[in-house]
């Protein structure tokens, strides 16, 4: 019994690790119509757990810890409707700068 | 009469003559010491951005043996760290008489994990800068996302576009592996409309490595425009790239390519017809 819950463990350690070993970050800028968007909510969805963050007074936005793929980026603008934008998180620190019209 | 013309002529005479010897005493001296002036100016800055060119040269080949002996010494080399940080530095000051290429590959085999995405983060930043360089608001870089397999609407061919002095080329472009750390690409011209619009290339097949940067790895069409790659992201798993590439103005003119400090000022003058510091 106790050989299996640090078997277990220890298989837990490893995959959280290979986990965060793999987790990349995203970055970049939005605009509208050329202009940073400052403090604008900025969502990164997976369909299951979804990251959300602010962009700075420049518009720059990142987030992190996320495993690299494909993702949907929703950037909420002031009249409350929103855009969507199709990204993906690459192994490394992925730069997406988004310029919507 | 005659002799009233006679001698108001002499004296007009006179007059002119002492003019002209007073005029010629003062001007021919004065236009003399002029020329003189400005020549000795010109001289003393041509030494002066002679002696400025030579200590700088100087500067950099000590600095590039410093480090470049550091990089192969005994203490660096055992050590992985400080082997980044000392390419981090070369690649700096040197990125457009060096390339660093095979340093960068050479380390990258002996590292892992975070070293390793460190090594590549440091590549990467080295060519976004010179991408930056580069970028012209008539020569804006041109983002490729290429797929191997179909995702969306992302497939593994692209085009892109170089503006040349006569004209522009059109190229496609086609990923054809995605490797741990580089990419295969082909690149070939894109099929005119007419004629006019098709021009001599043949097809190339080549790597974009993340240890590859713009100013040291790019190709040059027959009317001087150039194009280089440049790997910002890929995906091996998902046989998923991300490139950037970037066409160089006209005028670029790397460190390697330019002239010899002589010859600039022999074309300056000659276009300035022989005076160097005419505006």
């Amino acid at each position: 019994m106790k050989r299996r819950f640090w078997t277990g463990l220890l298989l837990c350690c490893f995959v959280s690790a290979a986990a965060i070993a793999e987790a990349s970050d995203l970055f970049g800028t939005v605009r509208l119509k050329g202009q940073p968007l400052p403090n604008t909510v900025v969502t990164l969805k997976d369909g299951r757990e979804d990251l959300q963050t602010k962009t700075n007074l420049r518009g720059y936005y990142s987030l992190r810890d996320i495993e690299p793929g494909k993702y949907t980026l929703v950037i909420q603008l002031r009249d409350r409707s929103t855009r969507q934008v199709p990204v993906y998180v690459f192994p490394q620190s992925t730069e997406k700068n988004i310029d919507l019209k | 009469m005659n002799e009233e013309k006679k001698d108001l002529i002499e004296l007009i005479t006179k007059i002119v003559t002492a003019a002209s010897a007073l005029i010629a005493g003062i001007a021919i001296p004065v236009v003399l010491n002029y020329n003189e002036e400005k020549n000795r100016q010109s001289q003393l800055y041509v030494q002066i951005m002679s002696q400025r060119e030579q200590s700088d040269s100087a500067l950099r080949e000590r600095m590039f043996n410093a480090l470049i002996t550091s990089y192969f010494g005994k203490e660096v080399a055992t050590d992985p760290e400080k082997q980044i940080m000392y390419l981090h530095l070369l690649t700096l000051n040197f990125q457009e008489f060096f390339d660093a290429k095979p340093l960068f590959e050479d380390l990258d085999k002996k590292l892992t994990g975070e070293s390793r995405r460190r090594l590549q983060h440091i590549a990467r930043e080295v060519a976004d800068r010179q991408v930056n360089m580069l970028t012209k608001p008539d020569h804006k870089p041109a983002e490729l996302m290429l797929c191997r397999e179909q995702l969306d609407d992302c497939t593994a061919t692209g085009a892109f576009s170089v503006k040349g002095r006569q004209r522009d080329y059109h190229f496609n472009v086609e990923l054809l592996r995605v490797g741990e750390s580089e990419v295969f690409l082909r690149v070939s011209p894109a099929q005119g409309a007419t004629p006019a619009e098709s021009f001599d290339f043949k097809p190339i097949e080549f790597e974009v490595s993340y240890y590859d940067t713009p100013f040291m790895n790019n190709t040059r069409l027959t009317d001087g425009s150039r194009f280089a790659f440049a790997l910002k992201n890929s995906d091996p798993k998902a046989k998923i790239a991300l490139l950037k590439v970037v066409t160089f103005p006209e005028e670029f003119m790397s460190l390697r390519d330019r002239p010899y400090f002589d010859e600039m000022l022999a074309k300056v003058r000659e276009e300035n017809g022989g005076n160097f510091l005419k505006r």
